[in-house]
């Protein structure tokens, strides 16, 4: 009797718990056609599982996903790289996902865009989950979330999601069950693709700031980030990616803190801003106005940062290397397809519109 | 009775003057906000009507978000900016920025105007960064840049 209540009890649990599993993945934002970033930082794991190492890893914000191309990089230089970009990807959240990453490998060289220096606080929870709830489940993800949470959330919506998205009910579509188990490729090795073509043509610069100081938290993770790379022999590279608006603005006092730590830890710090070396067409290398490049401008950016990667820190060509050329032509070829078909898509809602 | 009423009206002229020192209340709470003509702006309220109170700018800005949907706005009028926010659909005031003597705020300053003359209406009760002052209310904070001495920026930001 006991034990037929027990089995009766431990069913009903499992049929509650597999009910409420269903509903999570339901419920949860599946990033297909709109806001797709937040797909970026799980894609990661399919190159983990595969079992493919990098020699360069890109961490930060937008500025690194829509910046550089790692196909473009095999490609040109033969050189292996992912970009573990999210959007407005907060410096202890590049921190966390760097420390992830280097426990699955160990690159050469790892590439941390600035500009989130400029934030010293929690920003916005919604940008947060884009970035956090990717993550496997790890010691670097309790730490990200723990250094992320606005004061409004809380640990527990991280761990049962449902806590946080059960309202979507009334929003769900087609797209909620047909990714509920497996999320659409939004990037290529963390590139996303942007074949859209919008001129810069604002001259409007930054307003005037009451502070200029980057925030002391945002120099306690670069330290953090320094010393993590140290230990493993890994170049640490800071990059101010080309782009500058006025939302976006990069000022000469924050330049100058930067170039200030990068010379007294020595490390190289590379500010792309009017870098005329690069090629880049405001006219035609943004597909936003100037705010992020699109993949003319990015395929640009790409070709100059290869160049420095060779000259610079010798990264050797990987594809003498059967193994790797095998994976990594497989990677370019699937980019250039994607590109071609994105294009192909532009081009006809260009001339639609006219 | 003639002095009762003496009294009486120099004790609310009295009241009235240490409201002043405090700044603008409203339901108790110290709120900023610009005048412009007619138009009162509050940092935080919904644009629509107030940019239809202000007609055509003299220059428009926008850009876009890095994943969402919905544009950040700067319109320029004539001695001030204002930059709106999207949410839900819909655009807030997000800042007010003054950027000529064409122009003050409701308590007399502008462009150009001294330090002391700042604390002189504003109080005391302020952070500083350099020579710069920033004041806290309930729905904004305001930030007095100053350059040489002298305001070079003024700015209202909404508390979002």
């Amino acid at each position: 009797m006991i034990k037929k209540r027990i089995i009766c009890a431990v069913s009903v649990l499992l049929v509650l718990a597999a009910l409420l599993w269903s509903a999570t993945l339901v419920l949860e934002p599946k990033y297909a056609s709109q806001s797709r970033e937040g797909n970026l930082v799980a894609e990661y794991y399919g190159e983990v599982d595969a079992g493919n190492t990098h020699q360069v890893l890109f961490v930060g914000d937008c500025e690194v996903y829509e910046s550089f191309v790692p196909a473009v990089l095999w490609e040109k230089y033969g050189i292996t790289s992912y970009v573990r970009g999210s959007a407005q990807q907060l410096i202890w959240q590049s921190y966390y996902l760097l420390e992830e990453m280097l426990k699955y490998e160990t690159p050469e060289v790892v590439v941390f865009n600035v500009l989130s220096m400029k934030y010293g606080d929690p920003q916005n929870e919604a940008y947060n989950r884009m970035t956090l709830d990717g993550m496997r489940w790890s010691k670097s993800k309790i730490g990200a979330i723990n250094a992320s949470m606005t004061d409004e959330e809380t640990f527990a919506s991280y761990i049962f999601t449902l806590l946080r998205y059960h309202s979507r009910w009334s929003e769900l579509s087609g797209e909620d069950f047909k990714y509920m188990l497996s999320r659409p490729q939004v990037a290529y090795n963390g590139y996303m693709i942007q074949t859209g073509i919008k001129p810069m043509e604002s001259e409007r610069e930054g307003d005037e700031l009451f502070d200029y100081t980057l925030p002391s938290v945002s120099f306690d993770y670069l330290d953090k980030m320094r010393e993590l790379c140290a230990e493993k022999g890994i170049e640490l590279v800071l990059i101010k990616s080309p782009t500058n608006t006025w939302k976006y603005w990069w000022y000469d006092e924050w330049d100058k803190q930067i170039c200030d730590y990068a010379e007294q830890y020595g490390l190289d710090y590379y500010n792309f801003i009017d870098n005329e070396e690069i090629g880049i067409d405001w006219s035609t290398d943004t597909y936003d106005g100037g705010v992020h490049l699109n993949v003319f401008g990015a395929e640009k950016m790409t070709d100059h940062f290869g160049k420095l990667l060779v000259k610079q820190y010798g990264l050797e060509s990987l594809k003498n290397d059967p193994d790797i050329a095998k994976v990594w032509d497989k990677k370019l070829s699937e980019y250039k397809t994607a590109k071609q078909d994105m294009m192909e898509v532009s081009v006809k809602a260009s001339s639609s519109r006219q | 009775m003639k002095k009762i009423l003496i009294f009486a009206l120099v004790a609310l002229m009295s009241m009235s003057l240490f409201c002043a020192c405090d700044g603008p209340q409203i339901d108790g709470k110290l709120k900023y906000s610009f005048f412009t003509g007619e138009t009162e702006i509050f940092p935080g309220d919904e644009a629509a009507v107030i940019l239809a109170a202000l007609g055509e700018p003299k220059a428009y800005d926008e850009s876009p978000s890095c994943a969402f949907e919905g544009l950040d706005k700067v319109y320029t009028y004539s001695g001030f900016e204002i930059q709106t926010y999207t949410e839900g659909g819909k655009d807030y005031i997000y800042m007010i920025v003054l950027t000529n003597d064409l122009v003050k705020t409701p308590e007399g300053i502008s462009i150009g105007a001294s330090k002391s003359a700042v604390i002189e209406k504003y109080g005391d009760q302020y952070t500083s960064v350099g020579d710069n002052l920033q004041y806290e209310a309930e729905n904004c904070t305001l930030q007095f840049i100053f350059r040489d001495g002298k305001v070079s920026s003024i700015k209202y930001t909404a508390k979002v």
